[in-house]
């Protein structure tokens, strides 16, 4: 049952034209970025700055509208015998999944096409894995805030904040905190900050990869520590799926529980 | 039967229904009437367990239902508004309705032909109209042979000949022993296909009773009118 909704949901997703302009910005992206820069190394940090920013934007718009466009869609469905978490089970799969599967489409044919030229190709695989990642985190934010807040506006208004927090002010709070206790050793809460944001924690995880740690100085050392090594990837990336998996479970729980 | 026992709706501060009781005579048709915000949607969105009550139970057949969805297989179901995911056929969807039901969708075909969508059928849903989306909704909910049928205001968007096609559809059903509830605005829809009315008024049932108790000789309208100025009195 769950598969039918999946395959209809998806053939609805990939009917839409905004998915295609989603794989096409991020293929272009990746090729004028390279032409501009003239390596492959180049391209990737570049790339990293603005998938950081602008992969989390999509996904969390995206997901918001989708969700309260389906509002009445949900409604039929919830009035079938099917059980409310395989509507809600689907739909984050299809959505969540068009998104990082048309990012990773996108991102990874000017990377797979340079990669005669990329010294590393794993970090490059590292920064498509990441971002796939982050949409997914993103999705289930935007999820579970379509469906705990009623008005689409509302919704829409909020999910924008969030994104605004995570991506932009998250990181001026966390320097003025930094600035503020200046006189004490900062670095083991930097680490522990960086956990409290998935655009942070990838962003440092994929500046690990990219060797330009000495750039950040002490903190960066004690980044290299824990991220350089391969159980502290694997950290990284178990977290990322944690923040994934914690919005969407709310979500779940908020749609299971909704009133249509 | 379907019974609805002491339910309590709430909405913030706004109290959709206030411990309505209402048993839906098996066999019979059912109209939900009242103003707007009396709660008609709510009572049928509880029904189906689309909303869950604050306080009260729903029965199917003496069975309590609240929580559980294998019961829909039982219902055909009709919305007031027929948005579905613009980028699938008329087809598609309705392949993925039937996809979900325990049982196949007997008269998907026959349905499509009453209301001329067969040739409409690979059509994509975000090119039809309203009213065209509106024949969609009645075939999703007709094109099951199943007991029972709720149908959110099945009358409103359609033109007068697909409204003459949808209430010959429920009289046959109705003809059939199937039981049939609706919500409506329209007056000679209730007086053509109901046998049994509830009024709600501000989340109550005013009147609960056969047709012929609340309208007598005098038509429906009057009969809700006359209930109105009571109230108000």
């Amino acid at each position: 049952m769950i598969g039918m909704l999946f395959r209809s949901q998806l053939r609805n997703v990939l009917r839409s034209r905004w998915v295609y302009v989603h794989a096409g910005f991020f293929a272009v992206l990746g090729e004028t970025l390279y032409q501009a820069g003239g390596s492959a190394a180049g391209m990737q940090v570049a790339m990293m700055n603005i998938v950081l920013i602008v992969l989390p934007l999509i996904a969390i718009v995206y997901g918001a509208i989708y969700v309260h466009g389906a509002r009445e869609f949900y409604e039929v469905l919830a009035a079938q015998p099917v059980r409310r978490r395989d509507i809600f089970v689907s739909s984050y799969i299809v959505v969540g999944g068009a998104l990082a599967g048309c990012y990773i489409l996108g991102a990874g044919i000017p990377l797979a096409v340079h990669a005669e030229t990329c010294a590393d190709v794993a970090s490059a695989a590292m920064l498509v894995a990441a971002g796939a990642l982050l949409t997914l985190v993103f999705t289930a934010v935007a999820f579970a805030v379509a469906i705990g807040i009623h008005d689409r506006a509302r919704a829409i208004g909020a999910a924008l904040m969030l994104w605004f927090y995570f991506s932009l002010l998250y990181d001026g709070i966390v320097l003025y905190l930094f600035y503020a206790l200046s006189d004490y050793p900062a670095e083991p809460f930097a680490l522990a900050f960086t956990f409290l944001n998935p655009v942070d924690l990838a962003r440092i995880a994929l500046t690990m990869q990219f060797d330009v740690s000495a750039l950040m100085g002490y903190t960066g050392a004690v980044f290299e520590q824990l991220f350089g090594t391969g159980l502290g990837l694997a950290a990284a990336f178990a977290a990322l799926l944690l923040w994934a998996g914690v919005p969407f479970l709310i979500a779940q729980r908020l749609f299971t529980r909704r009133d249509f | 039967m379907i019974t609805l026992d002491a339910i309590t709706k709430s909405y913030g501060k706004f109290r959709a229904l206030d411990g309505v009781s209402i048993a839906f005579p098996q066999g019979g048709t059912t109209a939900l009437l009242g103003p707007n915000g009396a709660g008609k949607t709510t009572a049928l969105k509880i029904m189906l367990g689309l909303a869950r009550p604050d306080t009260g139970t729903v029965c199917w057949d003496g069975h309590r239902v609240n929580g559980a969805h294998a019961f829909r297989n039982g219902i055909g179901y009709m919305p007031q508004i027929g948005r579905f995911p613009e980028n699938l056929t008329v087809a598609e969807f309705l392949t993925m309705i039937e996809g979900l039901r325990a049982a196949p969708a007997a008269r998907l075909d026959a349905m499509l032909e009453r209301f001329e969508l067969s040739s409409q059928s690979s059509k994509r849903l975000k090119d039809l109209s309203g009213g065209t989306r509106q024949r969609v909704c009645a075939v999703m909910a007709l094109m099951f042979d199943v007991p029972v049928y709720i149908l959110d205001e099945p009358t409103s968007g359609l033109d007068p000949m697909m409204s003459r096609r949808l209430k010959d559809a429920v009289r046959a059903e109705k003809e059939a022993g199937k039981t049939v509830v609706f919500t409506s605005h329209i007056m000679s829809d209730i007086e053509e296909l109901a046998d049994h009315v509830v009024f709600l008024l501000e989340g109550r049932a005013v009147f609960d009773g056969p047709i012929e108790a609340l309208a007598g000789g005098a038509g429906v309208e009057r009969a809700i009118a006359a209930l109105l100025e009571a109230r108000a009195t």
